[in-house]
């Protein structure tokens, strides 16, 4: 790796927020063996004025048919990301956050909301939903 | 489709000309005076309040004022709009307000096949007579909880 591959980004987490859960029990018990669905959704907001980033991870475990929602949790991670602003584009306006940055954001953020899963759903039906390992460089993205 | 004609898309000249010689910034002005009207009458439906209703909570006694608010053509002064604001709790004014946050959203979905509960199983079986003594669980049975096999697919 050279000098001008390295890209250094101070940032640290504030705050750990569960915002939201839900749990459905399916009117029969669950077979020896299931297929869970794990639908994974991370929002990143951005707010340059406080060098925050803010990201929303939700987790939507369904059946394998996904069509029964057996549960579902949202976190909130806070980042303190120093000079956030120099990601903003002047003439555009627009913030483009490194694709490697946003990367490991979004590892630390899964890593987080799967023990807070965990800690949520343990002793319930999905005490062994545990979230699987994920490539965080597998997600598709969007901007809003 | 009426009747079974199709509809066409009337075009005149005149018209054209009408529109492209209105002024952007008075087209501007109107659409807010239009925007703001519509959004007093709609909190007023979500209130169910007539217009009566909205006179009282603005602390106003002419009645054909709230004709005039909801009239669309009307230029709202700013203290009418902070007491609209407070009488109806809405947000007519943006004043100070940050722009939007910049949103990415990332989504993705995978699937892993897990054991619902851990089985239990039993290595070694024993059958004892009426009378002995029961063997030592602890050295005759072993207790195997077996993990669930994390078979990951991505999709």
């Amino acid at each position: 790796m050279t000098d001008k591959d390295v890209l250094s980004i101070g940032f640290q987490i504030k705050t750990i927020e569960l915002m939201d859960t839900c749990l459905n029990a399916p009117q029969e018990p669950l077979a020896a063996e299931t297929v869970f669905q794990f639908e994974i959704n991370l929002e990143h907001r951005i707010n340059v004025e406080k060098d925050f980033v803010i990201v929303i991870c939700t987790v939507s475990i369904q059946n394998e048919t996904k069509d029964h929602l057996f549960g579902k949790l949202r976190s909130s991670c806070v980042y303190e990301v120093k000079e956030l602003s120099k990601f903003v584009d002047p003439e555009t306006k627009s913030v483009a956050i490194p694709e490697v940055f946003a990367t490991t954001l979004n590892a630390v953020s899964l890593s987080t909301t799967r023990g807070l899963m965990f800690s949520y759903f343990r002793g319930t039906f999905l005490h062994n939903a545990i979230l699987p390992i994920i490539d965080p460089k597998s997600f598709s993205s969007e901007k809003k | 489709m009426m009747n079974g004609k199709t509809m066409e898309t009337y075009t005149s000249k005149l018209i054209d000309d009408l529109l492209d010689s209105i002024d952007p910034i008075d087209q501007e002005k109107v659409d807010a005076k239009m925007l703001l009207a519509a959004k007093v009458a709609d909190a007023m439906k979500v209130k169910k309040w007539k217009n009566k209703d909205l006179l009282k909570a603005v602390g106003k006694d002419n009645p054909s004022i709230i004709t005039k608010w909801l009239s669309g053509t009307h230029n709202f002064t700013v203290d009418t709009l902070i007491e609209l604001q407070h009488a109806l709790n809405i947000k007519l004014l943006a004043l100070g307000e940050k722009e939007d946050e910049v949103v990415v959203s990332y989504n993705k979905t995978v699937s892993q096949k897990v054991q619902s509960s851990p089985i239990m199983v039993c290595d070694n079986v024993i059958f004892w007579m009426k009378g002995q003594s029961l063997p030592s669980f602890s050295s005759r049975f072993s207790l195997t909880a077996l993990n669930s096999p994390h078979s990951i697919t991505q999709t």
